[in-house]
C-alpha cells in the first residue's frame, strides 16, 4: 500500500472524527477509483451479467483503505461516501445522455444502450434524483437511505449501523421515501 | 409541504403499514379526523406502495449498468460546437474525451479535446481543465502536438489541438523492442520535447506510450499534457491551481508513474524523467520494467523493485543506452538524470555513435560471430557530463564498445608465488611465463627478483637497496627487459631504469620521474608520468629514453600541491590511445576516473568517473576484452582485483576477500593475472602500565581483524577472523577461554564495550550494508540500532548520553548520527572531521582527524562538545587508530607511516599540549591498534605485520 492508501485511510478517519473538511479530499480520490473499477468491470462481464454495486464498492474499498486501520464503523463511513459518489456518477452520466435526446440531435445507438434492452428499461436516475433532493427537504434521512440502499447497495444492518438507527426504523423509512419517489416519477 | 407536515404524514403511514388491509381504512379516517389533504397523502402513498413493484428495489448499477462505462461524451459526435463539426470519438485522456473534429473556419482537422458536461459544474475539474489548456498552450516544438485553441461554447469547455495522424507508440513496439536505430530516432526527437516543456516550467505528469503519437512520415509527438503542473516558480499563475493536482494521482497509470507519484508526494520534471525511463526500457526492450497483475502489485514493484537488467532481456542493447534508462529509473529522484536536457544530449551522443559505425551493431551477442578488423566505435560523453556525474551518484560508462564477448572470471585458481612474506610488486611477463617482482627486507631495503612461474627457482637482478619502486614494473614484450623506477627516501622524483632480466648492469633511461606506465604495443615507447612544474604524461624511447614528448600536461601543480595526479599510463590493445588513471582533488573531495586520450594527445574522455573511491592500477587485456583494475570500491574497503568487459560494461569481482591487493598486471593471452596478496597477521599483547617491558603475547596466530577493548571487569572483547569473516569474540586477559560471540554466517567486527559493561555495540553487514550493531555481553539479544539508508563506521560511545555517536554516509551525503543505546531516533550531525572519531571518557570532548587545507596536512582536532570552549588542533597524523587514554588526559596513536619504526610506536598527546611521547612499541611488529583498561593500568595491542606474497590467478584448465 503506497502512501495514497494511507492517506485515504487517514482522511476517513478522520472523517468519522467529525472533520468535515476530509470528506471534501476523499470524494475525488474514491470517485476516481469507482469510475475506474466500474470500467474494468464492464470490460469483463458483458451483456447478460449484472453488476452488483456491493461488489463494485467492495473492491474501491479494498484498494483504497487499510482496512487494519479502520473499524468497522469507519467502513460504513466509506460506503456511505461510495453510495453518494456513486449517486453523482450515474444521475451525471444519465442527465448527459437525456439533454442529448431532448436535444434531438444525431442519436447513436451504442453497443451500451444494446445492453440496456438486455436488463430492462432504466430508471430515470435524474428525476430521481431530483425527486431525492425534493425528499431531502422533508426528511433527509429517508432520502439518505434510499441513497445507500440504492446507490451504495447498503443492506438494511448495514444501513442501520451507519445512520445509528435501528433496523426497523430503516424499513419503515425506506418504505415510505420508496413510495413517495414513485408517487413523485409517476406524476412527472 | 413542511417537513413538520411530512414527519405527520410518515408516522400515520408507519402506523397503517403495521395493520391489515382491512383494518387500515378505518384507521386512517380517525388518524387523519377532518383532514381531507393529510388522508389523500397517505392514501395516495400506500396504493404508490403496492404499485411500485421492482422500483428502485434491486440498485441503481444494476438498473443502469452502461451508465458507468458511457464515457459521457462519445455522445458529442456528430455535434456543431461553434465552428468546429465533431466528427468522431477517438480516444479518452486526461480528464477528458478527444475527438476529431473539423474547424469550418480554417478548413482542417484538428483534436478537440472537452471536459466531460457532468464534471465541468465542479470546480476542481474546471481549474484543471483551464490550468492544462493553458500549460500546453506555451508549447512550441515539432515533437509536442500543438495546442490551438481554448474555448468555451453552449457551456461545453474544450481546446483544440493538432490533429495527429499515426499511431501511438504502444501499438508500435513490437515483441523484442524497437530497434536501436528506430529507437534513437524517435526518443532523441522525444526527450528534446520534454526538456523544451520542462524548461517551459510544465511536467507532463503522465508520460506512457499511449501519450505518444508517431505520424505516417515517423516524427514522434507527445501528446496531452493532460495532466499538466505549473512549476510556480517558473510560471506564475493563479495559486489556487496549485493544490489541484492532488486528487489526480490516483487516476495515472500506475505503470509509468514514478515512485513520488505513486507515493502520493510532491512532484517534479524528475518525476518525468523516471516515467520517460520506464518508456525507453518498454521501448528497447519490449517489456515493461515493473509488471503485476494489480494496480497494487505494480505499485509494489515500482516502489521495491530494481527493473530486470536491460542486457538481461536484450543483451544487443549498448551498455552506455542501458546505463542512462536505468538511471531515469533510480527509485531516488535526486539520484536520477535532474534534467531532461542532461538525458537528452546522451542519447544525441550514442545517436551520432551508432551513425558514424554505419551498419554495426552495438553489443556483444551479434559481433562475437566477427572475427577481427571490426570497427571500435567510441561513444563520447563530454566531460563536463561525468564531472556532473562523478559527484558521488555511482554510475559509470564505458564508452569503448570493442566486439568480442566477455571473458569469465568465473572458476578461477589462486596460487601463491612466493612464501616469504615480504613481496611488494609483483609483475607477470606478457609470455606468461615469468614473474619479476620485488622485496622488502627488515631494514626496509628493496630488490628485484625474476622467477618462472612454474619453477621455485628465483634469481635476484638487483641487490637490496635503499630505494623505492615507484609505480609497479613494466616488462618488455619478449619478457628480456625490466623498467623500474627507484627513488630515494624523501626525493620529489625518481629515476627510470632498465635492466636485462638476466641481470646485469641497469641502464639508466630518464630522470626526474614519478609513475612508470606501460610499453606501446610495437615496444618501441615507454611511458611515465613526471610531477614537476607541470603534471605531465611523457613518452620517450625504451632503448634510450631519448625523444621525450609530452602527450597530456596540467599546469599550476607542484611537487608538493597535488591537486591532479596522472597515474598508470598504458597504451590500449591496438596502442592508438592511452588509458591512465586521473586523481583529482576538488574542494577537499578526491575523485579518481580511468581516462583515455589519443596516443598522440588531444582530448581527454572520462570512461570510468569515480565509482571506485580509489583506482590503484590499471592493466590492459589485449584482446579487446576490457581493463583489469585493482580498486577500492568504497572507503572502508581494501583493495581488490575488477574486470570491466567492454562488451557488454559488466564489471566483475575478480577477488573478494579480506586480503588487500597491490598491483595489477596480466599477460598477453588474457590468461593470468598476478599481483601482489596482502594480509595482516594480527595477534594480541596486553602491556603493564605502558611500561614497554612489561609486554604480554596472549594470542598466537589468532588472525585478529582490528579490534580489541576491555571490559569493566578485566575481560578482553575482539573481533578475529575466521573462514574470511570477522566475528566478534571474547577472552580473559590472559588469552584463556576464548569463545565466540557472534554467529559463522555473518560478517561483525569492530567491538566497543560500554562502561557499565552491559552491551556490545559493534558494526555488522548482516544486513548487506555496514550498520551499527548491540548486543549484550554474552552475545545474546543482537539488535539493529541503525536500521536506516547508510554505511556507519567509527562509532564511539557517549557516555554522558548513552548514546553512540558515529559516522553516516549515504550516496547523498556525509555526516554524524547518534543513536541511544537503547535504541530509537537516530539524531543527525554535520561532520566532524574524516575519521577516527574519539569521544573523551567523560564524554565531554571529541577528537577526530581533519585535514588543513593550508598546510595540506592531516591534524587532529579536539572539540568540546558545549562548545563553551575552543577546539585545540594537534599537528599530528594518525594512522590506523586513535584513542584517549583512560583517565582522558591524552591520545594514543599511531603516527601515519613515517619510517618502519614509526610503525612499530604507540605515540600518546597530551591534550594539554607539547610534544608527543613515545607510550610502548611493539617492534619489530608493527601496531594496528590498542585499547586501556578503564584503571589505565593496562594496554591491549593489536600488533602484527604484513605478509605479502606474489600470487597468480589462473582459468581453471588453462594450464
Amino acid at each position: 500500500m503506497g502512501q495514497s492508501s494511507e492517506n485515504i485511510t487517514q482522511l476517513l478517519l478522520d472523517w468519522g472524527d467529525g472533520n468535515k473538511a476530509a470528506l471534501e479530499e476523499l470524494m475525488p480520490l474514491v470517485y476516481g477509483e469507482l469510475r475506474l473499477i466500474a470500467k474494468k468491470y464492464m470490460g469483463e462481464q458483458r451483456a447478460g451479467h449484472t453488476l452488483q454495486t456491493t461488489a463494485l464498492v467492495n473492491e474501491a474499498y479494498l484498494k483504497l483503505i487499510d482496512s487494519s486501520r479502520v473499524n468497522w464503523q469507519n467502513r460504513t463511513h466509506f460506503f456511505a461516501i461510495s453510495a453518494q459518489l456513486m449517486r453523482r456518477v450515474l444521475v451525471d452520466s444519465s442527465r448527459a445522455r437525456n439533454s442529448l435526446k431532448r436535444g434531438g440531435k444525431q442519436i447513436r445507438i451504442t453497443f451500451d444502450e444494446k445492453i440496456e434492452d438486455v436488463v430492462g428499461k432504466p430508471t430515470d436516475l435524474v428525476a430521481l434524483d431530483e425527486a431525492m433532493q425534493k425528499l431531502a427537504n422533508l426528511n433527509s434521512r429517508q432520502s439518505q437511505i434510499v441513497e445507500l440502499r440504492y446507490f451504495g447497495g447498503l443492506s438494511e444492518e448495514e444501513i442501520a449501523e451507519t445512520l445509528d438507527v435501528s433496523v426497523r426504523t430503516v424499513r419503515r423509512d425506506w418504505s415510505i421515501a420508496r413510495a413517495w419517489l414513485y408517487r413523485e416519477l409517476c406524476e412527472n | 409541504m413542511s417537513p413538520e407536515r411530512w414527519e405527520q404524514i410518515t408516522e400515520i403511514y408507519n402506523s397503517a403499514q403495521e395493520l391489515e388491509e382491512n383494518e387500515q381504512e378505518s384507521f386512517l379516517e380517525k388518524a387523519c379526523a377532518d383532514d381531507e389533504s393529510l388522508l389523500y397523502e397517505v392514501k395516495s402513498l400506500l396504493t404508490a406502495d403496492g404499485n411500485a413493484g421492482s422500483f428502485i428495489a434491486e440498485n441503481a448499477v444494476k438498473d443502469s449498468p452502461s451508465l458507468l462505462t458511457l464515457e459521457n461524451f462519445t455522445t458529442l459526435s456528430g455535434q456543431t460546437l461553434g465552428q468546429f463539426q465533431i466528427i468522431s470519438h477517438i480516444g479518452s485522456g486526461g480528464m477528458g474525451e478527444v475527438y476529431l473534429a473539423k474547424d469550418l473556419r480554417l478548413n482542417r482537422h484538428v483534436a478537440l479535446k472537452a471536459l466531460p458536461i457532468s464534471s465541468s459544474g465542479n470546480r476542481i475539474y474546471l481549474l484543471r481543465f483551464q490550468t492544462e489548456a493553458k500549460a500546453a498552450a506555451t508549447l512550441n516544438h515539432p515533437n509536442v502536438a500543438t495546442i490551438f485553441s481554448v474555448e468555451d461554447i453552449d457551456g461545453q469547455p474544450f481546446f483544440t489541438m493538432e490533429y495527429v495522424e499515426g499511431k501511438t507508440l504502444d501499438t508500435l513496439i513490437p515483441e523484442g523492442g524497437l530497434s536501436l536505430r528506430v529507437f534513437l530516432e524517435w526518443f532523441v526527437d522525444l526527450a528534446g520535447a520534454l526538456s523544451h516543456a520542462h524548461e517551459k516550467g510544465i511536467v507532463h505528469r503522465d508520460i506512457k506510450p499511449g501519450n505518444i503519437m508517431v505520424t505516417s512520415e515517423g516524427v514522434p509527438k507527445i501528446l496531452d499534457f493532460g495532466l499538466a503542473q505549473i512549476d510556480p516558480k517558473k510560471v506564475a499563475h493563479d495559486s489556487s491551481t496549485l493544490s489541484m493536482t492532488q486528487p489526480g494521482q490516483i487516476l495515472g497509470t500506475p505503470s509509468y508513474m514514478s515512485p513520488e507519484q505513486a507515493e502520493g508526494e510532491k512532484i517534479d520534471n524528475r518525476s518525468d524523467i523516471f516515467s520517460f525511463g520506464i518508456v525507453m526500457y518498454e521501448a528497447i526492450t519490449g517489456e515493461r520494467p515493473f509488471k503485476g497483475e494489480s494496480y497494487a502489485a505494480i505499485v509494489s514493484q515500482l516502489l521495491t523493485k530494481e527493473p530486470p537488467p536491460i542486457s538481461d532481456i536484450k543483451p544487443d542493447t549498448p551498455f552506455l543506452l542501458s546505463r542512462v534508462i536505468m538511471r531515469c529509473l533510480h527509485k531516488s529522484a535526486s539520484r536520477r538524470f535532474q534534467t531532461m536536457d542532461e538525458v537528452r544530449v546522451i542519447l544525441e551522443e550514442i545517436k551520432a555513435a551508432v551513425e558514424a559505425g554505419g551498419e554495426i551493431v552495438i553489443g556483444a551477442r551479434k559481433l562475437a560471430s566477427e572475427k577481427s578488423g571490426i570497427l571500435q566505435k567510441r561513444i563520447l560523453v563530454p566531460l563536463f557530463l561525468l564531472i556532473f556525474l562523478a559527484a558521488g551518484l555511482g554510475i559509470y560508462f564505458y564508452t569503448t564498445i570493442i566486439p568480442k564477448p566477455p571473458i569469465s572470471f568465473e572458476d578461477l585458481t589462486i596460487r601463491k608465488l612466493s612464501q616469504t612474506n615480504d613481496v611488494v610488486y609483483a609483475h607477470i611477463t606478457p609470455d606468461g611465463k615469468s614473474v619479476a617482482y620485488n622485496t622488502i627486507e627488515d631494514n626496509g631495503e628493496r630488490s628485484l627478483w625474476i622467477r618462472r612461474v612454474e619453477d621455485r627457482n628465483a634469481l635476484r637482478l638487483l641487490p637490496p637497496q635503499p630505494v623505492f619502486f615507484w609505480g609497479g614494473l613494466t616488462i618488455s614484450k619478449d619478457g628480456s627487459q625490466i623498467y623500474y623506477i627507484n627513488a630515494e627516501r624523501n626525493a620529489p622524483q625518481g629515476t627510470l631504469y632498465r635492466v636485462s632480466s638476466l641481470g646485469g648492469t641497469p641502464r639508466k633511461l630518464v630522470e626526474s620521474v614519478n609513475d612508470l606506465g606501460s610499453l606501446s604495443p610495437d615496444g618501441k615507447r615507454i611511458l611515465y608520468v613526471r610531477y614537476g612544474e607541470k603534471m605531465q604524461l611523457l613518452s620517450a624511447n625504451v632503448a634510450d629514453g631519448s625523444d621525450e614528448r609530452e602527450i597530456l600536461s596540467t599546469l599550476s601543480t607542484s611537487s608538493t600541491d597535488l591537486r591532479q595526479i596522472y597515474r598508470d599510463p598504458h597504451f590500449s590493445a591496438d596502442g592508438e590511445n592511452i588509458f591512465f588513471i586521473k586523481f583529482e582533488l576538488i574542494k577537499g573531495e578526491e575523485y579518481w576516473s580511468l581516462v583515455e586520450i589519443p596516443a598522440t594527445g588531444g582530448e581527454e574522455r572520462v570512461i570510468i568517473n569515480a565509482r571506485k573511491p580509489k583506482i590503484n592500477e590499471i592493466a590492459v587485456l589485449k584482446d579487446g576484452n576490457g581493463l583489469l583494475l585493482n580498486a577500492v570500491e568504497s572507503i572502508s574497503n581494501l583493495p581488490q582485483i575488477f574486470h570491466i568487459s567492454i562488451a557488454d560494461g559488466k564489471e566483475t569481482r575478480i577477488t573478494n576477500d579480506l586480503n588487500s591487493y597491490f598491483g595489477i598486471s596480466v599477460d598477453g593471452g588474457g590468461d593470468s593475472i598476478v599481483t601482489t596478496q596482502r594480509s595482516f597477521a594480527k595477534d594480541l599483547a596486553v602491556f603493564e602500565s605502558g611500561d614497554p617491558g612489561e609486554e604480554k603475547k596472549i594470542t598466537n596466530e589468532a588472525n585478529i581483524f582490528e579490534t580489541a577493548v576491555f571490559t569493566p571487569d578485566g575481560k578482553i572483547v575482539y573481533d578475529a577472523i575466521d573462514n574470511n569473516r570477522p566475528h566478534i569474540w571474547i577472552m580473559n586477559a590472559d588469552g584463556s577461554d576464548q569463545h565466540q560471540l557472534t554467529p559463522n554466517d555473518s560478517t561483525d567486527f569492530q567491538p566497543l564495550v560500554t562502561p557499565d559493561g552491559r552491551y556490545i555495540i559493534f558494526i555488522s553487514e548482516r544486513t548487506g550494508e555496514r550498520k551499527i550493531w548491540r548486543m549484550n555481553i554474552d552475545g545474546s539479544d543482537p539488535q539493529n540500532l541503525t536500521p536506516v539508508n547508510g554505511r556507519m563506521f567509527s562509532h564511539t560511545f557517549l557516555p554522558d548520553k548513552q548514546s553512540i555517536f558515529f559516522h553516516w554516509t549515504t550516496p547523498e551525503k556525509k555526516a554524524m548520527g547518534e543513536v541511544p543505546i537503547g535504541g530509537g531516533e537516530i539524531r543527525e550531525y554535520p561532520l566532524f572531521g574524516d575519521d577516527y572519531t574519539a569521544v573523551s571518557p567523560d564524554g565531554k570532548q571529541v577528537a577526530f582527524v581533519f585535514f588543513d587545507e593550508r598546510e595540506k596536512r592531516r591534524k587532529i582536532r579536539i572539540h568540546p562538545f558545549n562548545n563553551e570552549e575552543p577546539s585545540s588542533v594537534f599537528d599530528i597524523s594518525p594512522m590506523s587508530f586513535l584513542k584517549w587514554t583512560a583517565d582522558g588526559s591524552g591520545l594514543l596513536y599511531r603516527e601515519i607511516e613515517t619510517d618502519t619504526e614509526s610503525n612499530s610506536t604507540i605515540f600518546r598527546q597530551s591534550i594539554t599540549g607539547g610534544k608527543p611521547q613515545i607510550f610502548l612499541s611493539v617492534e619489530p611488529n608493527e601496531v594496528y591498534n590498542a585499547s586501556q583498561s578503564i584503571d589505565g593500568k593496562k594496554t591491549v595491542v593489536v600488533n602484527g605485520r604484513l605478509i605479502a606474497n606474489a600470487v597468480i590467478l589462473t582459468k581453471i584448465n588453462s594450464h
